[in-house]
């Protein structure tokens, strides 16, 4: 997997605090594609992840005085989390208002997800793994995040995070006919 | 950022035995493998350009707000200091003579009236009116009682009609 480690990421954070435009620009380019990545594994729609993505940056943009130092990654997949889980709670609101439409208009099917490349057939089998193994392995991968900063974020128990992320990887693995014995 | 390999082993042997832990790495090694095989596809770049324009402009809304926000704290600050000095400053302190001397003027003032006059004139209004009491009760104060009262009959007697309405 390649390295997210920028070494200049510390200084280029410094400049976003001080307020330099120039430096929010450079931390798009250098953040864009992997929260982009990691919003499109997790919602399976081009549109919604870019609108998570521009949200991102804005709350990214508001925040950055609050970012004391640490892990820079770890605090911008927090944030990304907790967008996509107000996603979540925002479409499971949707979907109950969309039920309850249905019902009144005899059991008009539920379009469960819109706008998905199927020719994607990762996309496909990720899919079948329950949303919050799903999430914990998308943010190891496009987080680039130790099992510590995952199980402190998640607020569980980091053996418990170690499960989900090997049987989930195993998982997705078998799915795709990669036996690996 | 994630563990390496050797970190990886150690964490895991902690769960798992040595061989279970090592084969637990090559499993998450090799999903995570099927992860970078298979990108994700690419931001629009004219999201990502609206996403930058956006940003300028939110940076621009904070530097603006931010003498706003500068401006309220120095007059806090400044609202605070008069304030101290407002309350140990002579000018400013509440002196403590004007309730002594207004307990004086409101027993001081009463008593400045002349009442002499008046007082020296009660006596004598006193005993007319005694005078005028004695007299007028002076009936009941007569020798013959019984011919008062047969006087106050006729009176009655003579004016008998006063019954009738």
């Amino acid at each position: 997997m390649e390295s997210f480690e920028n070494p200049d990421t510390k200084e280029l954070i410094s400049r976003c605090q001080a307020g330099e435009n120039r430096a929010f620009d450079e931390l798009v380019d250098l953040y864009a594609s992997r929260c982009y990545g990691y919003f499109y594994r997790l919602t399976r729609n081009t549109d919604v992840s870019h609108d998570l993505l521009s949200e991102l940056f804005v709350k990214i943009v508001e925040k950055m005085g609050s970012f004391k130092g640490g892990s820079f990654e770890k605090w911008l997949f927090t944030i990304a989390g907790n967008l996509f889980h107000d996603y979540l709670r925002g479409r499971y609101r949707q979907k109950k208002m969309l039920e309850t439409k249905a019902r009144e208009l005899q059991d008009e099917p539920l379009p469960r997800r819109t706008n998905t490349d199927l020719s994607d057939q990762l996309q496909m089998f990720l899919a079948k793994l329950d949303e919050d193994t799903l999430e914990v392995i998308l943010m190891r991968f496009y987080g680039d995040m130790s099992f510590k900063e995952l199980s402190e974020i998640r607020n569980e128990p980091i053996g418990t995070t170690l499960s989900k992320v090997h049987r989930g990887l195993k998982k997705l693995r078998e799915l795709m006919g990669e036996s690996g014995d | 950022m994630t563990e390496n390999p050797e970190k990886m082993k150690e964490l895991l042997g902690s769960f798992l035995d040595p061989e279970s832990a090592l084969k637990a790495v090559e499993d998450m090694d090799r999903g995570l493998d099927l992860l970078q095989s298979h990108p994700a596809p690419a931001p629009d770049p004219e999201r990502i350009a609206a996403i930058k324009r956006d940003i300028q402009s939110r940076i621009g809304c904070i530097r603006r707000r931010q003498p706003i926000s500068v401006w309220i704290g120095w007059s806090a600050c400044a609202a605070a200091v008069l304030l101290v000095v407002a309350h140990y400053s002579p000018f400013f302190r509440p002196s403590r003579i004007p309730l002594k001397q207004g307990v004086e003027i409101v027993n001081l003032t009463p008593w400045t009236i002349d009442t002499e006059p008046l007082l020296s004139g009660i006596p004598s209004n006193s005993e007319d009116i005694h005078n005028d009491s004695l007299k007028t009760n002076s009936d009941f104060d007569s020798p013959n009682p019984i011919e008062t009262l047969e006087q106050e009959l006729k009176m009655l007697a003579s004016t008998d009609d006063f019954w009738k309405g």
